[in-house]
């Protein structure tokens, strides 16, 4: 499976992606994940995570409408493809199998 | 918050990010940079956004997100950035000399400018740490003195509430008490520390930036006995700031104080540590209401007790609203009152008032380092101007040959300018490490307490100075290099270019301009500081210890002076209010016949005892001094001859005139004696016995005996502990304090005398450089002279003739630009030395003689070379 594999962050990424639906811009994805893993994200690092994604055909963008307050620059909506969803489903059944693998003592203390 | 128009983000980054980011993203992510700047402006303040939006930017710089280049131009530029970094360090080895001068010029140059940006940067900052600095004010009040306007800070009590309250534009308001009527300290059990207190309203810590550690600084101070004290006070009294909360402390009445305030107080919060770079500096907080209760006159709006400052709303008009607060003043009041506002942070800088209006101060120090590090920056540079020009000729084959290989002239300014950005960056470390090393040194010179932390605008500042040294070092050589032709510099009988050299002689002549002026600024300051600590003052101030009378030696100074003067080792003893030195304190209350009607002397106070005129070697013109043999003195009074002039007494001795509300008779007339600064005309002076009434007595003189103060203090010392049980020994030297009053002069003295020798040492370098240079280059001339029977000596003055030349116009530009510079200087004393024709010769003599020596020594070498060795290769 080497062409679907995901980094930890371009996973969180794409969930965070997924978790915003339609409403999923660079300052929006920063401030999901700050609030929700409590993780500092530079513009630089999601910025780049996004472009890359998108290239590999996990992602596609398009311009909203223009706003006052980001002195009339639009803003880009990104959202999951079909190859996405299908790559983060492959990732978390990895996960499962993974985890169900572990023999119960391992994790016992 | 209504702003009129949103904070923006520093546009430069913007055009950064918008030149950088790969054209198909920028809209959308500078969107979202803009949304982010604004969203953190919200929260926070201002300046913090900009920084984390300068971070974004730089974190924005990566490769997946930026312009792609255009493949071939990268790949030349970048093969010909490392050509020419390569070329950079084959010169640097092979002309080892020329480096190391241009290395040491640009690193001393570059660690001056950077030890007096630290210091300037560390000025500019004091007072400004408040949140609402750019709105914060003072409000002063406007004195009209017969012969000149005054300012001070005395406000009446009430004013800051009335303001608040019935003029608009004024956000905060805030009354408060600084001079410490309380010398006492905090007791807690049976420790006693000595602390300072401010006496704030509520509203102070809103107005000031004090932050509190434990603490809600709307509610801190809303008991009228509540105390909020200082980090480092809560540690020494309680161990843990936290526990200091809750705790009663005790205020303990020191002798002299005017009110017994003595009463336990609750501990309501702590703040912290206040910064060097504050002004304001006390201990503890305490509620002005609290003091009102012990000094009743503090509301009232008779008295000039309080102090004020003003929060302003943004686009208040300054003085409009002083118009409007001295007529809010007078309507409360028959007492006519004229105000001004100055901003807070303006008052450390621009100390200096000159009928009314700031003319001034510290900020002279600022301007006078700033131009300095400029200077010496210049020196550097053209240091570099001067050598690269120079040693045009040993790469002209080089450029000839690029040149016709195609290369443009921008590719070759390029290859210059880098070469010398890179040697500037060299510098820079050398500098640094400079800098560190001289650090402690620099700031026990300056006094002050500055840190090394490497913040972002000092990084900035750093690389901002040595990019500015590296352009304008490089720009001009970088043209000349440059500009030549091939065909001329082939073609063996090129004719010589004027212009060159000129360029390069006035630019040596500026140089050594500079260090000369240096040399007479050093020559003046010293030679005033120097007067000023050994001028007669009229006094004697050698061997005079001081103390200040406390505790239960106020009840017995009579016998304790008296059981001094019995010393061997005590000359004379005395006591008095009065400091003698530095001290401003006058009174109008004076009257004798004679006066004018609306004639109004001031006149310095000096309440003293039995023998002060002796212990001091005043002398008396006239009558006689003050002794017990005569009775009771405490009527008489000795006036300085400035009084007797200014009231214009004829046969004073005898005369009774009114002083305090008493009749007072005259019995002597002392010399004039100084006992304000120099820089102040010799003022009228009333010596009054201490009287019954007068509980004025804070200070006792010694004199001792001269070679021997080490017994003396130690004999002294033992005396007052049998006296003053329980209370250390404190004292102090008359003439150390006489001196302390010109510490920054003597600051700049110091200073002034490191930059001088610095600046000479960098524009030596340089003639050293070009000195070393024309003897090289013209090796052969001097073999084939010496040959023909030139002798060494006339050898080494034909070269060090035009250098000799360069010298002597620098010095005659200089001397007269010095003689108005010191000049303009020495007019801020009334007592000052005169400008004589041998300083300006002496600092004209050094200059030659040193530029003499720098030459004179790679001239010699030159001339002393054996002709055969000279002339053999070709």
């Amino acid at each position: 499976m080497g062409r679907h594999r995901l980094g930890e962050f371009e996973e969180i990424v794409m969930l965070t992606v997924a978790i915003l639906h339609g409403e999923a811009y660079g300052i929006a994805i920063i401030e999901e994940i700050e609030k929700r893993l409590n993780r500092k994200v530079s513009m630089g690092s999601i910025q780049t995570v996004l472009r890359r994604l998108e290239k590999k055909g996990f992602l596609v963008s398009e311009f909203g409408e223009a706003t006052k307050i980001r002195g009339g620059k639009r803003k880009r909506f990104f959202t999951v493809t079909n190859l996405g969803k299908e790559t983060l489903r492959q990732t978390r059944d990895q996960r499962m199998a993974l985890w169900n693998a572990i023999p119960k003592i391992a994790l016992d203390f | 918050m209504n702003t009129p128009s949103p904070p923006r983000p520093p546009v430069w980054l913007l055009r950064f990010f918008r030149w950088f980011c790969h054209p198909d993203y920028v809209e959308d992510i500078e969107g979202d940079l803009l949304e982010r700047f604004s969203g953190i402006v919200e929260e926070t303040e201002i300046n913090k956004a900009r920084r984390r939006f300068f971070i974004e930017v730089l974190l924005l710089f990566r490769l997946s997100l930026i312009r792609p280049f255009d493949r071939q131009c990268s790949l030349i530029s970048y093969s010909m950035l490392k050509h020419n970094i390569l070329i950079s360090f084959r010169g640097f080895m092979r002309h080892k000399t020329t480096f190391i001068i241009h290395l040491i010029g640009l690193s001393t140059g570059l660690s001056c400018a950077s030890l007096i940006y630290l210091w300037v940067q560390d000025e500019l900052r004091i007072d400004k740490f408040h949140k609402h600095d750019a709105h914060l004010y003072q409000v002063m009040q406007e004195f009209t003195r017969p012969d000149e306007i005054q300012i001070v800070d005395w406000t009446p009590g009430p004013l800051a509430e009335a303001i608040l309250e019935e003029l608009p534009g004024i956000r905060y308001a805030t009354s408060y008490k600084t001079h410490p009527v309380l010398g006492g300290g905090i007791v807690v059990g049976d420790q006693r520390v000595r602390a300072i207190p401010i006496y704030v309203d509520q509203s102070y810590l809103e107005v000031f930036s004090f932050p509190l550690l434990h603490g809600n600084k709307s509610q801190v101070l809303t008991d009228k006995y509540a105390a909020v004290i200082s980090e480092e006070l809560a540690r020494k009294l309680f161990g843990k700031t936290e526990e200091a909360i809750g705790q009663i402390i005790t205020w303990e009445k020191k002798d002299g104080d005017l009110f017994d305030m003595t009463r336990p107080l609750i501990v309501s919060g702590v703040f912290q540590t206040i910064p060097d770079y504050s002004t304001e500096k006390f201990d503890v907080l305490l509620s002005i209401e609290f003091y009102t209760e012990y000094n009743p006159g503090l509301p009232l709006w008779t008295n000039d007790q309080g102090t004020t400052a003003l929060v302003l709303e943004e686009g208040t008009d300054i003085n409009k609203l002083a118009e409007k607060i001295s007529q809010l003043s007078n309507s409360h009041t028959e007492f006519e009152r004229t105000f001004v506002l100055n901003r807070y942070s303006s008052k450390y800088l621009y100390n200096q008032y000159e009928n009314g209006v700031q003319t001034g101060g510290r900020i002279t120090y600022v301007w006078l380092f700033s131009i300095i590090a400029i200077l010496i920056l210049l020196i550097a540079c053209i240091n570099f101007m001067n050598l690269s020009t120079a040693k045009a000729s040993i790469r002209l084959k080089e450029i000839a040959v690029k040149k016709t290989l195609g290369a443009s002239r921008n590719s070759l300014f390029i290859q210059f300018v880098s070469e010398s950005l890179l040697i500037s960056f060299l510098a820079l470390i050398v500098a640094l490490i400079c800098v560190v090393v001289l650090f402690p040194s620099f700031n026990e010179l300056t006094g002050k307490h500055m840190n090394l932390d490497l913040s972002l605008t000092r990084m900035l500042a750093f690389l901002g100075i040595t990019l500015f040294t590296g352009l304008v070092s490089s720009t001009y050589p970088a043209l000349y290099l440059s500009a030549f032709k091939p065909i001329q510099i082939l073609t063996p009988n090129r004719a010589k270019s004027g212009r060159e050299v000129w360029t390069r002689k006035s630019l040596v002549v500026f140089q050594f301009a500079i260090s000369t002026f240096f040399i007479v600024c050093v020559l003046v300051i010293y030679q005033q500081m120097s007067f000023v600590s050994t001028k007669n003052l009229g006094i004697e101030k050698d061997h005079i210890l001081s103390m200040k009378i406390e505790g239960p030696l106020k009840d017995k100074v009579e016998p304790f002076l008296a059981e001094l003067r019995k010393r061997p080792e005590v000359v004379q003893a005395a006591s008095s209010n009065h400091i003698l030195v530095g001290a401003e304190n006058w009174t109008t209350g004076i009257n004798w016949e004679g006066r004018a009607e609306d004639e109004r002397l001031r006149i310095n106070p000096i309440i003293c005892n039995y023998y002060f005129v002796e212990t001091y070697g005043i002398r008396i013109k006239e009558g006689r001094s003050f002794s017990p043999e005569f009775g009771t003195d405490s009527s008489k009074v000795i006036l300085n001859e400035a009084a007797v002039r200014k009231m214009r007494l004829e046969n004073p001795i005898g005369q009774i005139i009114t002083f305090w509300g008493d009749q007072v008779e005259i019995i002597g007339i002392a010399e004039n004696f100084h006992f304000e600064s120099l820089y102040k005309q010799i003022g009228p002076c009333i010596l009054k016995m201490v009287g019954t009434k007068d509980n004025f007595e804070e200070h006792i003189w010694i004199k001792i005996r001269g070679g021997q103060e080490k017994e003396s203090i130690k004999a002294i010392e033992q005396l007052y502990a049998e006296f003053n049980t329980g209370y250390t020994f404190e004292y102090g030297f008359v003439d150390e304090s006489y001196l302390a009053l010109y510490e920054s002069e003597n600051k700049v003295s110091v200073l002034s005398k490191y930059f001088a020798f610095l600046a000479i040492l960098i524009s030596c370098l340089g003639l050293f450089g070009l000195a070393a240079f024309t003897a090289e280059r013209r090796k052969k001339e001097i073999g084939i002279r010496r040959v023909l029977g030139a002798s060494v000596w006339s050898l080494t003055n034909m070269l060090s003739r035009s250098f000799t030349k360069m010298v002597l116009l620098a010095i005659v530009i200089a001397l007269p630009i010095s003689y108005l510079v010191a000049h303009h200087w020495l007019e801020n004393f009334a007592y000052r030395i005169e400008l004589e024709w041998w300083l300006f010769a002496l600092a004209a003599i050094v200059a030659l003689v040193i530029a003499w020596m720098t030459v004179g020594f790679q001239t010699f070498r030159a001339a002393k070379n054996d002709p055969v060795k000279s002339l053999r290769t070709e």
